[in-house]
């Protein structure tokens, strides 16, 4: 399902605080015995679930950041074929494979396997 | 003498009651051919039933033909054996051939035949009678004609032979509508099930997903691509024990590459396992469980340019045990879902002869279970009609009518995982997590202890049309190594959904409201605990077979951020009119 998503407001996270964690679900932590359904395919739904794996911050005020409006931006530029590749890839991986270093406040978008795909 | 007095007004009594006024036959049988203008069909089917036992007890000959009518033609409610019996009670002999053809009828209910032989005795029926059991020691003939169904009323009278031409003979049970008769010999193999199974369910899911191939001679660049997953589960559910266990398997797999150097290719694949035992003393239970999983991907970027190529593969490994208790147990009820609705909709029909005895939906939920990797609906639906015959439960061959409602009863997918039961569980978890190496990893890896609770909920309301579930969680991380975090989080969301269905069973569409909140913290440096709270709300309806429309919203609050999404799709047409001579 394809949601028309509007984000109304956008800085209500701490002074100072530049990064928004977002909430995290049951299966960002404590391997696989913490499951969660798998997320719908399409660039808003799979950016949700590295949010909610703890993967990715919800929002940054810090541009480079690769937050959740940075992953469905990056996702929707990528030709079909590539953008089909990255959606199935991340709906597929656990959590732990989906984190890397800095995760989830400041990661780097090159470190993540199944982005690299789309990387043409 | 006391006694001689009661004795004598009970008899006074009973020959009140017998003896109806002559006027009210006439009026008993108009509301048995009419229904009045100013009365509902459920009240007039019961109205019917009341007015054809006052015949039968009436003793006024003018009821036969009236009688011998609901005996012949309503072979789908319980009205045509109480006229078969009221035949027998009003005593004319001339219903005798009426009856004598229901009895040799191989078509009709098993319990109709013998209520039609019970009559004929009641009325000095002829010895010679043609019933199946009667001719069973002097000629085959008629033994033949029993459930074999060979179609001859047996060696019966020329006055039965004729009579029979009323309720033409079928030709055996099976040539029958649905040949469900022969079915009943053709059900197939069903599993094993002990007594004390509360409810189990075999699950097997290959999804294909998407697998796409191109290529073009304009640019040169080809592009594949693969997303294959399958699953498997099974769970069993007895007063004592409890088990389960389930595989899953996924693969994603790609390879594009265009003109030139540059190449992109990818491949990941996971499986995992798991399997939980629980051990009850009424609602108390202890739970053990176990989970595998391994995860492995492969990915080779290579730029354009030498220089920028990315190759990587990493492998990881959970293994993980927990132990702990709780209480109740949820439930998949969709099978016994089917049945009530399979009974509601005889019931509505005028078919339903008796309930549905615990038994015979035991026997139709494993034939259905057995029957389950049919193409087609086809012998669930034979052998459904055959199992309640069988029972004496549906009143004759089912009509076109009711063979479609019961056809949509049986492929209803608004049936499918209907929990109900609350369930609640605490447990300790200790694993073991196999990471790549990594010095800033935001994973955890090696040992780790959690303490674990889940939550379960579901109820179905309203004849099975409305649902109410939720599940709930919470997780938190024991005895984390110094400078390791100890991450929590909780959850819980429930949902409501309404289903719709037309007036011959056809599901319409559902309504669904789900509200959601999530509270986590990371347990980092710079990090914050996180609040979720959203819910979401969708309507769908189909209007005809070409016409639908969905309706979703959904509103959600993370961390301070406010989303908000909404979609209407809406298509309406007929489906082609179209002739051709």
């Amino acid at each position: 399902m394809r949601w028309l998503i509007l984000v109304l407001a956008a800085a209500a996270c701490g002074a100072g605080d530049d990064t928004t964690d977002g909430a995290r679900a049951n299966c960002a932590e404590g391997g696989a015995e913490n499951a969660c359904p798998a997320p719908a395919h399409d660039a808003e739904s799979v950016c949700w679930y590295m949010v909610d794996c703890a993967a990715i911050p919800l929002s940054s005020n810090n541009n480079g950041v690769f937050d959740w409006a940075s992953c469905v931006n990056y996702i929707e530029q990528l030709t079909d074929d590539r953008q089909r590749l990255v959606i199935d890839c991340i709906a597929a991986s656990s959590c732990d494979q989906l984190k890397v270093n800095n995760s989830p406040g400041q990661p780097n978008a090159g470190d993540f396997q199944c982005l690299q795909i789309g990387d043409q | 003498m006391r006694a001689l007095v009661v004795i004598a007004l009970v008899a006074a009594a009973a020959g009140t009651a017998h003896a109806q006024p002559a006027g009210d036959v006439p009026a008993l049988i108009k509301l048995i051919e009419n229904q009045p203008s100013d009365m509902d069909r459920s009240t007039w089917k019961d109205k019917r039933r009341d007015a054809a036992k006052k015949l039968g007890q009436s003793k006024d000959k003018r009821a036969v033909p009236a009688l011998e009518k609901l005996a012949t033609d309503e072979t789908f409610d319980i009205i045509g054996e109480i006229a078969i019996e009221g035949l027998g009670q009003l005593g004319d002999p001339g219903a005798i051939p009426t009856l004598q053809a229901i009895a040799a009828d191989p078509s009709r209910d098993k319990s109709q035949r013998e209520l039609a032989r019970k009559a004929i005795a009641k009325l000095g029926g002829s010895a010679e009678a043609p019933h199946p059991e009667a001719g069973a020691g002097s000629g085959s003939a008629a033994l033949g004609t029993g459930d074999l169904g060979s179609g001859s009323a047996g060696s019966g009278s020329a006055e039965a032979a004729g009579s029979g031409s009323a309720t033409p003979p079928s030709g055996g049970v099976t040539g029958g509508l649905l040949g469900g008769g022969s079915a009943a010999s053709e059900l197939p193999a069903l599993p094993e099930m002990s007594d004390d199974t509360l409810a189990a369910y075999d699950r097997v899911t290959f999804a294909g997903g998407t697998a796409n191939f191109g290529y073009d001679t304009l640019t040169k660049r080809m592009d594949f691509d693969a997303d294959v997953a399958g699953s498997y589960a099974h769970r069993v559910e007895r007063e004592k024990l409890a088990y389960g266990y389930d595989a899953d398997a996924h693969v994603v797999t790609g390879w594009i590459n265009p003109s030139g150097r540059a190449d992109t290719r990818g491949a990941e694949v996971d499986a995992d396992g798991d399997g939980e035992a629980r051990i009850y003393r009424g609602q108390v239970y202890g739970v053990g469980k176990v989970t595998g999983a391994m995860q492995f991907n492969y990915t080779a970027d290579i730029g354009a340019n030498p220089g920028n190529d990315i190759k990587n593969t990493t492998l990881a490994a959970d293994l993980e045990l927990a132990l702990g208790g709780g209480y109740g147990r949820v439930l998949d009820v969709g099978a016994q879902i089917r049945v009530h609705r399979l009974s509601r909709t005889l019931d509505a029909a005028r078919a339903l002869g008796r309930p549905i005895d615990a038994a015979t939906a035991k026997k139709l939920e494993l034939t259905w279970w057995a029957l389950r990797g049919e193409r087609t609906t086809y012998r669930a639906l034979v052998a459904t009609v055959a199992i309640l015959r069988e029972a004496g439960i549906l009143l004759g061959e089912p009509d076109a009518g009711l063979t479609y409602e019961i056809l949509n009863v049986l492929r209803d997918t608004q049936l499918y995982v209907r929990p109900s039961g609350f369930d609640a569980q605490l447990t300790f978890s200790e694993g073991y997590l196999d990471r790549p190496p990594a010095p800033d990893a935001a994973y955890e890896n090696g040992r780790i202890e959690q303490l674990l609770a889940l939550v379960g909920y579901g109820l179905q309301l309203d004849d099975d049309k409305l649902e109410l579930s939720g599940t709930g969680y919470a997780r938190y991380r024991l005895f984390a190594p110094n400078g390791a975090p100890s991450p929590y989080a909780a959850g819980a969301n429930l949902t409501m959904q309404r289903f719709t269905y037309g007036e011959h069973g056809d599901p319409l569409g559902a309504i669904d409201v789900t509200g959601t909140v999530e509270f986590s913290s990371d347990d980092l440096m710079g990090s914050d605990k996180s609040l979720y709270v959203g819910g979401s709300i969708g309507f769908t309806y189909w209007i005809n077979q070409a016409s639908g429309l969905r309706l979703a919203g959904q509103i959600a609050e993370d961390g301070g951020e406010l989303f908000l999404g909404a979609q209407l799709t809406a298509t309406y047409g007929l489906l082609d009119g179209t002739f051709a001579r």
